[in-house]
């Protein structure tokens, strides 16, 4: 091990062991504690070997670093304290962020302070892995390109128009690079580039991992796979038209289905789902549910539960759907299905809908953030999984605040697969306006648990 | 976590009490009425250990390390844990405003209607601790025990009661505060409210007849003392011959004027006369939508008009000769003779000279919230501000069911709003009572994230002491829920109860 050292960066670290130690650290010897937990407590053996002023320096550093990480704890000091292993002389770091931190000492030690050695007994609790202090950014691909670094031009749908992609692919090259064993955590850096007054409020960001499919195709469905409606020609519909359709009903109505091939189920390997429904325009009803079911030979094999579709909102987003539905043993092609949208008005009367795309957004991991104020142009949203913190800059290197109500777990990216990553954005009046456009940048923190 | 306490006088000035050591054990808060109990221990030496007994009632406030208060409310009961003794003294059984309601036995052996005695009250307890009124039912007693009862039980509930106990409990010196919120001296009076329902049952024999081509309508007088909307009137209707014309309600100023409608203020939904009764006089009640405002200390008329009058198919009226609706004032009933269209005096056949009453019902409404005003108002008195709002449901200022104001403002809190949410309240530091309407269920306002922690909106982590009461608080680490669209599938949680029980150590 090239260095050991405890710390954070805002207050520097104190080396314990190898090049840059100064005395009293003599040797550090870390009790690793292997365990299939979560979060492990360890010990950390440091020999101290100076005079007994060096020494008292020393412990007021780790009680000091002990401190931090209470204050830290209480919101009161901005980093965690890592404990933090340099494995070869490349300046490439991996630390654990630590708590419940105390110092024990052998029953002698006080005896042999005033003979110039102490041996310190570091206990402290961590996450069962290591990771790298700093975030690497990885290339993106997709309708705008191959492999864009320092900012992807993202847009707010996805269809066959030139550079119209929602989403981003990371190749799994380059999650396995970096000395990268574990999921690890995202870092996402989304710029709003649209100008002028529109707003943009709410975000859903979703990230879709596969061995074997990196493509888009799958995830999206048009006027031409809606099974249902009249389509109508509008420049303003995502892929050029949008269909629409009325009715009267007391019960639920099946107001459209698309069809999902045995090949693209075999590729969407059981993955969860939301079925996200993109409206052309929005209703005015205040008593419209909504509900997706899974049919395969006229047989329901899965139905949702309902949700509402609010008035004045361009979207709705349905509960969550396995595709294929249940557990299969995968041996053959899964059967295809057909994936109905059901309406239900509880007044009875005349329902006319207009919708020209459904998106299937991957949801294992997502997250929402529901807006506390609009985001302004040039101002930035980023999502640290590792930190599990996200704030908005005004601009891109200030201004930071917390702008947004996070829903959902960390973003993490998996080792050996492809990933991509979905986004959309609502504004301040909850339509999903296709035109928005941002700039997105990914960075991940590669994970260890063996060093 | 550590702690201050302050403990003030029960006149709410500033107590110098000396420096003593507290731990507190628990923390409770509802969403209707903020800070509700609290448990806080006093360790101090045992030569002052009785000191504490004088603090029953004082107001104490619990605040963090910040000094930023985060539980209010007064001392009920104290605990003091002497060595192997356990000394109890609590506001729980005092009472120093009490009277008796009380059956008693009719010469016949049956138990008669119900009297009541006027209260006895106990100034110096008062003064000291705030009226706390009980009202105790008893059956089959006269009033010379009714009295006799009332004073004793006075005399031994008027200063706060004690007990002392052996204690297998831990023999620590030390003494427990069980503190309330300021919401529960709300239950200390009980609440009531003539107003908002004006009927007359009787008894009382008679009958008039109405739209019989002599008596038009049939009006009785009423005098309005507060302000309320006139919701239902009911009269006892029989039909004679085989009437069809439609029958309403009406209200007329004091002053009624000329025919045909006798300038009526409002009239009420039609209900048509061929379904009522030959045989039987029968209540029938008859609705104002929306409810009509009657004006505070003011005579009005209500009474039934029917559209048509006919000699040989009209309507009777059930009157009450007796004169029983305020027999020494001038609330009686008067007819609208159709010949002359003038108002005149119906005659009494069996108490002639006296004006006989109709038998009728008025059932008023107000807003619950300005109920709820009213209501605290009129019996809060540690309460020192109200604010409320207007509910948009509508409920019956009268009360007589020997309620308290806990339990009255319980009851309409639990009533809602016309949003179907409930109405919330909190008492503040000062002592300010606010209603307030509950937030939508369906955007949550507070989040709990994987390890049970309490986040507000823009993700500052909630001490586990100041925990969004009142709100909605959703999962905020969870991949497969959106809060706009899953509300019914994952509904968010409301807050309405939190209970914090600081670790303890060592």
């Amino acid at each position: 091990m090239y260095q050991i050292a405890l710390g954070d960066d805002l207050r520097g670290f104190l080396v314990l062991d190898g090049v840059l130690a100064e005395p009293p650290a003599f040797k550090a010897t870390p009790f690793f504690n292997f365990s299939p937990d979560p979060i492990i407590q360890e010990t950390i053996e440091i020999q101290l070997k100076g005079t007994s002023a060096q020494i008292h320096q020393f412990i007021t550093r780790l009680h000091q670093i002990a401190q931090l990480t209470l204050d830290y704890q209480m919101g009161s000091y901005q980093s965690p304290q890592y404990l933090r292993f340099q494995p070869t002389d490349d300046p490439v770091y991996f630390a654990s962020p630590l708590s419940q931190v105390y110092l024990e000492t052998n029953p002698a030690g006080f005896l042999h302070q005033q003979t110039g050695s102490k041996v310190i007994i570091l206990h402290y609790t961590r996450p069962n892995y290591f990771e790298d202090t700093q975030a690497i950014e990885l290339p993106l691909s997709g309708r705008a390109g191959a492999d864009i670094l320092t900012g992807y031009p993202w847009i707010n749908h996805t269809d066959s128009g030139f550079f119209h992609g929602s989403t981003a692919l990371i190749k799994s090259t380059y999650l396995t690079t970096h000395s990268n064993h574990l999921p690890a955590p995202l870092r996402v850096s989304f710029a709003r580039s649209t100008t002028g007054a529109p707003t943009f409020k709410d975000f859903f960001f979703g990230l879709y991992h596969s061995f074997t499919y990196a493509s888009d195709g799958h995830f999206f469905y048009y006027h031409n796979n809606f099974l249902g409606g009249t389509a109508v020609a509008d420049f303003g519909a995502i892929e050029g038209y949008y269909k629409t359709r009325s009715y009267a009903s007391n019960d639920w109505f099946g107001l459209f289905y698309f069809i999902l091939p045995s090949a693209t189920l075999a590729d969407l390997q059981g993955h969860s789902f939301r079925y996200f429904l993109h409206l052309f325009a929005p209703h005015a009803y205040t008593d419209l549910y909504m509900k997706v079911a899974l049919e395969s030979g006229g047989v329901k094999l899965f139905e949702s539960a309902p949700v509402h579709s609010p008035p004045g909102v361009g979207y709705v987003i349905l509960p969550p759907i396995e595709l294929p539905p249940n557990r299969l043993l995968w041996e053959v092609n899964p059967l295809d299905l057909n994936v109905f949208l059901y309406t239900y008005r509880e007044s009875g009367t005349s329902v006319t809908l207009s919708y020209d795309c459904v998106t299937l957004f991957p949801l294992a991991p997502a997250a929402s953030f529901y807006g506390l104020h609009n985001m302004p142009v040039n101002a930035v949203l980023i999502d640290d999984s590792s930190r599990q913190r996200h704030n908005m800059r005004l601009n891109a290197d200030n201004y930071e605040t917390i702008a947004h109500s996070r829903v959902g777990g960390p973003l993490m990216v998996h080792p050996g697969q492809s990933s991509r990553f979905f986004a959309y954005v609502a504004d301040a009046t909850d339509q999903i306006p296709i035109d928005f456009a941002a700039t997105l940048r990914l960075f991940f923190y590669p994970r260890r648990q063996l060093l | 976590m550590t702690f201050n306490i302050r403990i003030d006088s029960r006149t709410f000035d500033i107590l110098p009490l000396k420096p003593f050591k507290t731990e507190v054990k628990r923390l409770d808060w509802t969403a209707f009425g903020g800070p509700d109990q609290a448990l806080v221990s006093a360790f101090v030496p045992a030569e002052r250990l009785l000191d504490f007994a004088s603090l029953l009632r004082c107001p104490l406030t619990v605040s963090d390390h910040t000094a930023v208060p985060a539980w209010w409310g007064y001392i009920n009961t104290i605990i003091i844990h002497y060595h192997q003794v356990k000394f109890t003294i609590t506001l729980d059984e005092l009472f120093n405003k009490v009277k008796v309601l009380y059956t008693f036995l009719a010469p016949d052996s049956f138990t008669s209607e119900l009297n009541e005695t006027a209260f006895s009250q106990d100034p110096f307890s008062q003064k000291e601790y705030g009226v706390k009124e009980r009202v105790l039912l008893r059956q089959g007693i006269d009033e010379g025990f009714a009295l006799a009862l009332r004073d004793i039980f006075l005399q031994r509930s008027a200063d706060p009661r004690s007990t002392l106990a052996p204690s297998l409990d831990s023999p620590d010196l030390r003494i427990d505060f069980h503190c309330k919120g300021w919401i529960h001296t709300l239950g200390w009076r009980f609440y009531q409210d003539l107003e908002g329902f004006y009927a007359n049952h009787g008894p009382g024999p008679g009958q008039v007849p109405s739209g019989d081509g002599i008596n038009h309508g049939i009006a009785q007088r009423i005098f309005v003392k507060k302000q309320v909307n006139l919701k239902y009137l009911s009269f006892m209707v029989r039909k004679f011959g085989s009437p069809a014309s439609d029958t309403q309600a009406m209200v007329w100023p004091d002053a009624p004027g000329p025919a045909p409608n006798f300038n009526a203020l409002v009239s009420s939904q039609v209900i048509n006369g061929s379904s009522f009764s030959l045989s039987a006089y029968n209540w029938v009640q008859y609705t104002f939508s929306p409810p009509f405002p009657l004006s505070a200390n003011t005579f009005y008329w209500v009474g039934f008009v029917p559209n048509i009058s006919d000699a040989n198919n009209y309507y009777y009226l059930r009157i009450d000769e007796n004169s029983s609706f305020h027999p020494v004032s001038d609330l009686f009933a008067m007819r609208f003779d159709l010949p002359s269209y003038t108002f005149q005096h119906i005659p009494n056949l069996t108490q002639p000279g006296l004006n006989p009453d109709l038998y009728f019902r008025a059932l008023c409404s107000i807003d619950s919230g300005l109920l709820l005003k009213n209501i605290v108002t009129a019996t809060g008195d540690f309460i020192t501000n109200i604010n409320t709002f207007s509910s948009g449901v509508p409920a019956l200022p009268y009360r007589v069911g020997g309620l308290s104001t806990l339990e009255e403002i319980n009851t309409l809190m639990h009533l809602g709003t016309a949003n179907q949410r409930l109405i919330l309240a909190n008492v503040d530091l000062d002592r300010r009572l606010t209603f307030y309407e509950q937030p939508p269920e369906d955007q949550p306002t507070a989040w709990m994230d994987q390890h049970g922690r309490f986040y507000d909106q823009h993700r500052v982590l909630l001490p586990s002491w100041r925990p969004p009461i009142g709100q909605y608080a959703a999962l905020a680490g969870a991949d497969h829920f959106v809060p706009r669209f899953d509300h019914r599938r994952i509904p968010a949680y409301f807050v309405d109860r939190f209970t914090y029980r600081p670790p303890t150590y060592g």
